[in-house]
């Protein structure tokens, strides 16, 4: 008796191709619409600059320093923004994480985020301001003698940054520092360990692919600054940063051209900070941070291909990491955290997410019913692998982009620009390609899609084996 | 203040530990001694405070009454880090980004052992546990069995006045569980650590403890040699948890000695004697006799005995187990060497020097 050849149906299902994979259609349609087709739109658009050859907006950028200074002045805002949140967040979580009422606190901690940064700036202008409270108390107990100039300078910006972004570092790390087995700390502690030394062999070398991930994704957030560099800072000098200068280009010179460009440029750069960050996360420990019993299922630095269920895992590792801290306050358990894939992921998030509230969504939308593994339900069956794979992500993307829309628009109002408003509106709705009244945000944000699309689609394919 | 190792110590005194979460008592006044090179097995069911109790001994959680003492010198209110006991976690607790060897050196590395000793050290302690092909590999690399042979090592090569094991078996399949009870007991005597195992599972008690504490609701119920627990469960609760399947309510006919025959069933049903031991005299009326299925045995119709209608069997490879009821409706169960018909009935005997008669 002989067994029949596989059918065609058969076929596609052990590579992960079923009836429900024609479900990725609409939102596969709707990324190359919103994402695909504006993003090389707008670097075809970068290279027909009004004047010179094909180059010549990046010539001019790179040669006119009031452009070029642009990009040292935004480095030297977001680097010191990232690092400072990331020492912060860091002590604050581990001691939270032996709280027993976080949920609280993490409420406490979202509502700034939610606030967003106009608001903030607003209230930093009355607080910080010559005549507000903080100056006045400082002058009162004489400890000053004139005010301290804290808005509309370097440090305002600074400072705004460091308010609306802290929160969102907090919570990354606090929900990688709780994803920590305390069973660990423990059983350093029965070997002799004291807290300092428990720290650094045991939390710090499990921390720090996490850490990175979070250092990415504040940067990013940080880099694409624009509200509070024009409200608290001073936009015509000192806080000049790069999206202004595409916010100069577009509205000021109608020059979409040079705003493709330097969005594009935004995009490279901090693509170019991220990889660098990511590549140095490779070179330490990246596997579960459970010390024992789970293992099996998460096992280690072992070549990826023998363990697809793990890779499965951590196709949505990412959505994870920070959602069932951030949105349900619940804890997220150890097992998200073997995180091996994460890079990809992390990389596609922030490539789409850009910003804090497109990142939330994004994440969000790992969230699951209490107990629930969601990719049990769209990543364990063979079949339905895949489509469920993309389906994440490409709803990912798409939820990223309309929210990012409502930012750019956000962004052009407050910035007292209402045609560039207007123009947001309009570009969004239809062909939406050049940089608006967000300065650079949009575009910079199309240029990293495909990259995001990639990263997603790597992942996906090691996983299928 | 550091104790570095400490084989050198009499015995450990735990006089009246207690701790309590609100308002509920997770131990309630125990107290123990343990002396050098002791394994003692904390036996009890889930919710019992065994846990409790050796996170409290190892300083992990702190204690809200009573003292621990190392012989003279008052311990408890040291920090986990300065008491130099060495602890098996039930989810093993491995470090996931160190190496085998890096796992089991920890303890001496924290201690400033220098480079030479330490690798020696480290070497007994991977060849101890059989675990020199794997001595480089990542935690996660490994089976169940062999993380838990890595945790006992790093544990012990610290080589700690103390050993405490939380449940470290549960994790591991029947037969695993099995190969590294041995393990653990060859260890032992192979190195004589001063050891305080917690378990649920009374068969490990028996087989690797030198003595055995029933702890019950916070409290010790009984502390005694595997032999003594195993034959002489001090009550009814302890008897139930040391397999003593078959409780059985009825009054006492006769007493003699520790020798009690008892009628089992209420009053009103024929009188069905079965004889156990006494643990006291002064049994009153009302009693329960608890034994074992394999002490009940099938004996010839006509004997002073009890009936039990049979209701299930089970094939268990070298007889049955039997599932029956009495007149007055109480379950037995039983072993036979054959088959019994369901429906039938049976006259059952106890074993008088294993069946137990206790007050009601």
């Amino acid at each position: 008796m002989t067994t029949p050849p596989p059918n065609w149906r058969q076929k596609l299902a052990g590579r992960g191709i079923d009836g429900s994979t024609l479900l990725v259609l609409p939102a596969l349609l709707l990324l190359l619409g919103l994402f695909v087709y504006p993003f090389l739109y707008g670097l075809v658009v970068s290279f027909q600059p009004k004047v010179g050859g094909w180059l010549g907006n990046y010539q001019r950028f790179f040669g006119d320093p009031f452009l070029f200074d642009t990009l040292g002045k935004t480095l030297a805002l977001a680097f010191p923004v990232t690092l400072v949140s990331l020492l912060l967040a860091v002590p604050v979580a581990m001691r939270v994480r032996l709280m027993t009422r976080q949920r609280l606190l993490t409420t406490l901690l979202v509502l700034p985020m939610t606030l967003g940064t106009v608001l903030v700036a607003q209230g930093m202008l009355g607080y910080f301001g010559p005549q507000g409270w903080f100056n006045r108390t400082l002058m009162d107990l004489g400890l000053m003698s004139s005010p301290v100039k804290l808005t509309h300078n370097y440090w305002g910006v600074l400072l705004s940054l460091l308010i609306t972004g802290f929160p969102f570092t907090f919570l990354l790390t606090l929900s990688h520092v709780t994803g920590i087995d305390p069973a660990l700390e423990h059983a350093a502690a029965t070997l002799g360990a004291r807290p300092a030394a428990r720290f650094r062999h045991i939390f710090l070398p499990l921390l720090l692919p996490g850490l990175s991930m979070t250092f990415c994704l504040s940067f990013v957030q940080a880099f694409s600054v624009f509200p509070s560099a024009v409200l608290v800072g001073e936009p015509a000098n000192a806080t000049r940063v790069i999206s202004v200068a595409a916010y100069h280009a577009a509205f000021e010179e109608y020059d979409e051209s040079m705003a493709s460009a330097i969005a594009m440029l935004m995009g490279v750069v901090q693509l170019g900070v991220v990889v660098a960050v990511l590549s140095l996360r490779s070179l330490v420990y990246r596997g579960p941070v459970v010390g024992g019993k789970d293992d099996a299922r998460c096992a280690g630095p072992v070549p990826a291909v023998q363990h697809p269920a793990q890779h499965r895992r951590d196709a949505v590792g990412l959505c994870h990491l920070g959602c069932h801290r951030m949105v349900s306050g619940e804890p997220a358990g150890a097992d998200w955290q073997c995180d091996r894939q994460l890079v990809c992921h992390a990389l596609a998030a922030f490539l789409v997410a850009r910003r804090l509230d497109a990142a939330l969504v994004f994440v969000g939308l790992g969230r699951v019913p209490a107990g629930r593994h969601p990719d049990h339900h769209l990543f364990s069956g063979g079949g339905s692998g895949t489509a469920g794979r993309f389906a994440r992500c490409s709803g990912s993307l798409c939820t990223g982009a309309a929210r990012i829309s409502w930012q750019a628009l956000g962004d052009a109002a407050v910035s007292g620009a209402p045609d560039g408003a207007a123009r947001v509106l309009r570009h969004s709705a239809g062909h939406c390609a050049v940089p608006t009244g967000a300065g650079g945000h949009s575009v910079g944000r199309d240029s990293g899609q495909p990259g995001a699309d990639r990263a997603l689609c790597d992942s996906g394919d090691d996983s299928v084996h | 203040m550091m104790l570095q190792t400490g084989q050198n110590f009499r015995t450990l005194h735990i006089e009246g530990m207690a701790r309590t979460f609100g308002d509920f008592k997770a131990l309630n006044g125990v107290s123990l001694d343990i002396q050098r090179g002791e394994f003692v097995a904390l036996l009890g069911p889930s919710g019992c405070g065994k846990s409790t109790a050796l996170n409290c001994i190892a300083g992990l959680l702190p204690m809200t009454g009573g003292t621990i003492r190392l012989d003279d010198q008052r311990i408890d209110l040291l920090k986990t880090e300065e008491r130099g006991f060495g602890m098996v976690f039930q989810s093993y607790a491995l470090f996931p980004h160190m190496t085998v060897r890096d796992n089991i050196g920890f303890g001496l590395r924290m201690r400033g052992v220098p480079g030479a000793e330490l690798s020696r050290r480290v070497d007994a302690a991977v060849a101890l546990v059989r675990m020199q092909e794997q001595a480089h590999k990542l935690p996660g690399q490994l089976s169940g069995g062999q993380q838990q042979r890595v945790a006992i090592a790093r544990a012990i090569a610290i080589e700690p006045s103390l050993v405490l094991m939380d449940e470290p078996l549960s994790n591991l399949d029947a037969k695993l569980r099995l190969e590294m009870r041995q393990e653990i007991r060859r260890i032992h005597l192979q190195q004589g650590a001063t050891t305080v195992y917690v378990t649920h599972d009374q068969e490990e008690a028996l087989s690797l403890a030198d003595r055995i504490v029933v702890m019950r609701d916070g409290q010790v119920q009984q502390v005694g040699s595997p032999a003594e627990l195993h034959d002489l469960p001090i009550d009814l609760a302890v008897a139930d948890f040391m397999g003593f399947r078959n409780r059985l309510a009825g009054r006492t006919l006769t007493q003699q000695g520790e020798r009690v025959t008892v009628a089992i069933g209420s009053a009103g049903h024929p009188t069905q004697p079965l004889t156990g031991r006494a643990r006291r005299s002064g049994l009153g009326e009302q009693v329960v006799l608890a034994v074992r299925p394999d002490d009940l045995s099938v004996q010839p119709h006509g004997l002073p005995g009890l009936l039990v209608t049979v209701e299930l069997t089970e094939y268990r490879g070298r007889g049955f187990q039997a599932t029956g009821t009495t007149a007055d409706g109480q379950t037995v169960y039983f072993s036979v060497g054959h088959a019994l018909r369901i429906g039938d009935t049976v006259n059952l005997a106890s074993d008088p020097d294993r069946a137990l008669v206790y007050p009601a």
